[in-house]
């Protein structure tokens, strides 16, 4: 039975990388393509502000951390001509060194605080980029950042001027943050995170140095941060302040609740519905966080778990029927 | 057992809050293997004691002194990683693990094996973490919970929350456990076998503080007690003096007029 749910798993793990792979072949439409493109960049930015979510930290200042890796991959390609390839992992490092720096006294506080001082860490960093025109150009942002550099493989070039390259980079980029992030779920680490908001102090006084495991989450959620927000700032070509506001951090948020913070596969999950969800009331877009909002709720009262659990939510009302 | 070293020396601890002595220039010394009683009025400031021996409060004033190390501005974390293990007086779990997780939490020092190695599920961490669940389960046996191994902690009752309580805290192999009110809330039955427990713990070689107010169980099982009135020690020795202790009467029933 166990053996069977792991094949199972792995099997369906298989079959979603096949298709993954498969996918520019099959369809070869850009503007789907750029759905997906959008879904694994926003599930990578979700997975990493899960990390900290499990420890009961709303985390408010995740688009921030987008936003620093945005900006400094796009200042040092503008500025110092730095190839994307050397600009997306320094990205990740200025993001991580940031939240190194900003996790390190505000994550002593709990609850309503930290989301209200995240939410100023967004403030201030916006303002930052407004002001600071000279840098990063003002209101109107960074214009004309480079595309990445072409790859050549043996002797073949991959040139990054149609959504395909860019859609295996993003995928590329999933897959690394899932592995990741699930080893780390599934580590002694994960387990100490999910402990933390249960309590916190039995932890400590057990000899766990509590402070340094979610120092450490937060800085490996704001890393994967720092390398979405290059991505998008190469894929773009622009960023401008407008685009890591507060009301994106909050997305993140609502998204990964809505697809269950209970395991990786969740903030993927939200992502994956709430974005294709989102392109298909395109036309009704004005009334878009209505019924967001609504969703929010129903999945709240309903479904506190988030969509993932509605398999086994299914299942257990099949078997209760079946008693 | 009197004549053991000294595992656990207080001396002046005090802590003020605000303009309030919450504990007054307490000396403690506990002499390794033995049962130690902290008892007192409510009020009397054992929980702090407690508190302020575990690190989780700091001390306006005095030395805690723990193995011949000083222990007094330690962080929690800092204090059980000499070996000085606390338990809480509420059912203090994780809720949502289940009883196996929670024991595996308490053995965090010994697993404790480095972020990135673990990450990386190294051959050494696979190796340790296999050594780490038959410890756990050991634990587990010990404190009487193995059938509920993979009950979640939330869903246990009363008394076995208690026992998974003392469970975390031995995980985590400390020379001196501190016991919070182990045996409130229990019934005739479940007193007992945690009166056992205690027992069978000094017997591994672990040295017990414990706080509680059931006189029956305090009484019963440790070698010497300590009476705080006020944050204040009126005063100390074994079960039978303490009993007759007129300073003692006078604490829990009032003075005669």
């Amino acid at each position: 039975m166990q053996n069977n749910i792991i094949n199972v798993k792995r099997v369906t793990v298989v079959l979603f990388l096949v298709l993954g792979l498969l996918f520019p072949v099959l369809i070869k439409d850009p503007y789907i393509m750029h759905i997906l493109i959008s879904i694994f960049i926003w599930s990578i930015l979700t997975l990493g502000i899960r990390v900290i979510l499990v420890a009961g930290y709303l985390n408010c200042a995740q688009a921030s951390f987008m936003g620093m890796g945005a900006y400094a991959s796009g200042v040092l390609a503008l500025n110092l001509g730095l190839s994307f390839w050397l600009c997306l992992p320094i990205a990740g490092i200025i993001s991580a060194l940031l939240a190194l720096f900003i996790g390190y006294p505000t994550l002593r506080i709990k609850g309503a605080y930290f989301v209200i001082v995240t939410f100023g860490v967004t403030e201030v960093f916006r303002h930052i980029w407004m002001m600071w025109s000279s840098l990063f150009g003002g209101p109107q942002g960074l214009l004309n950042i480079p595309r990445p550099e072409p790859i050549h493989i043996a002797g073949l070039a991959i040139i990054f001027n149609t959504k395909v390259p860019f859609y295996y980079l993003a995928l590329i980029l999933f897959l690394i943050t899932v592995f990741v992030l699930y080893r780390l779920d599934v580590s002694r680490m994960g387990l100490i995170l999910r402990a933390i908001p249960q309590a916190d102090l039995l932890a400590e006084c057990v000899g766990v140095n509590i402070m340094k495991y979610k120092l450490a989450a937060f800085v490996v959620g704001a890393f994967f941060a720092g390398i979405a927000g290059s991505f998008w700032a190469h894929y773009f070509t622009y960023c401008s302040p407008w685009d890591f506001t507060f009301a994106v951090s909050f997305y993140m948020l609502m998204y990964s609740v809505m697809g269950g913070i209970g395991s990786v596969l969740g903030p993927i999950l939200g992502c994956s519905v709430m974005l294709t969800l989102d392109e298909l009331l395109r036309p009704f877009k004005q009334y878009m966080p209505i019924v967001l909002g609504m969703i929010l709720v129903i999945v709240l009262l309903f479904i506190p778990g988030g969509f993932v659990t509605i398999p086994e939510r299914i299942r257990t009302r099949i078997k209760r029927r079946g008693d | 057992m009197k004549n053991g070293n000294t595992l656990l020396e207080v001396a002046g601890l005090t802590k003020y809050f605000g303009g309030l002595a919450a504990v007054n220039g307490l000396d403690l010394s506990l002499y390794e293997g033995e049962i130690f009683g902290l008892i007192g009025p409510n009020g009397a400031g054992k929980t702090t004691v407690f508190n302020l021996i575990s690190g989780v409060l700091k001390p306006t004033n005095g030395t805690i002194r723990f193995d011949k190390k000083d222990i007094s501005h330690l962080k929690p974390n800092e204090v059980a990683g000499k070996g000085l293990v606390r338990t809480f007086q509420a059912n203090v779990l994780f809720p949502e693990f289940s009883v196996m997780d929670n024991i595996l939490m308490g053995c965090h020092l010994q697993v404790e094996t480095g972020m990135l190695s673990d990450l990386l599920n190294t051959r050494s961490v696979q190796r340790r973490r296999s050594d780490i669940v038959a410890k756990a389960n050991d634990v587990i046996g010990f404190v009487g919970l193995r059938e509920f191994s993979e009950e979640l902690a939330k869903n246990l009752p009363h008394g076995h929350q208690r026992m998974l309580g003392i469970g975390i805290a031995l995980a985590a192999n400390p020379k001196l456990i501190m016991l919070d009110e182990p045996v409130t809330g229990m019934n005739v039955e479940e007193k007992e076998e945690m009166m056992n427990l205690i027992k069978r713990i000094r017997e591994r070689g672990i040295t017990v503080l414990l706080v509680e107010h059931d006189m029956r169980v305090v009484m019963g099982i440790c070698d010497r007690i300590a009476v705080l009135n006020f944050g204040i020690k009126i005063a100390e020795g074994m079960p039978e003096a303490i009993q007759k202790d007129e300073n003692v009467i006078e604490a829990y029933l009032g003075a005669e007029q």
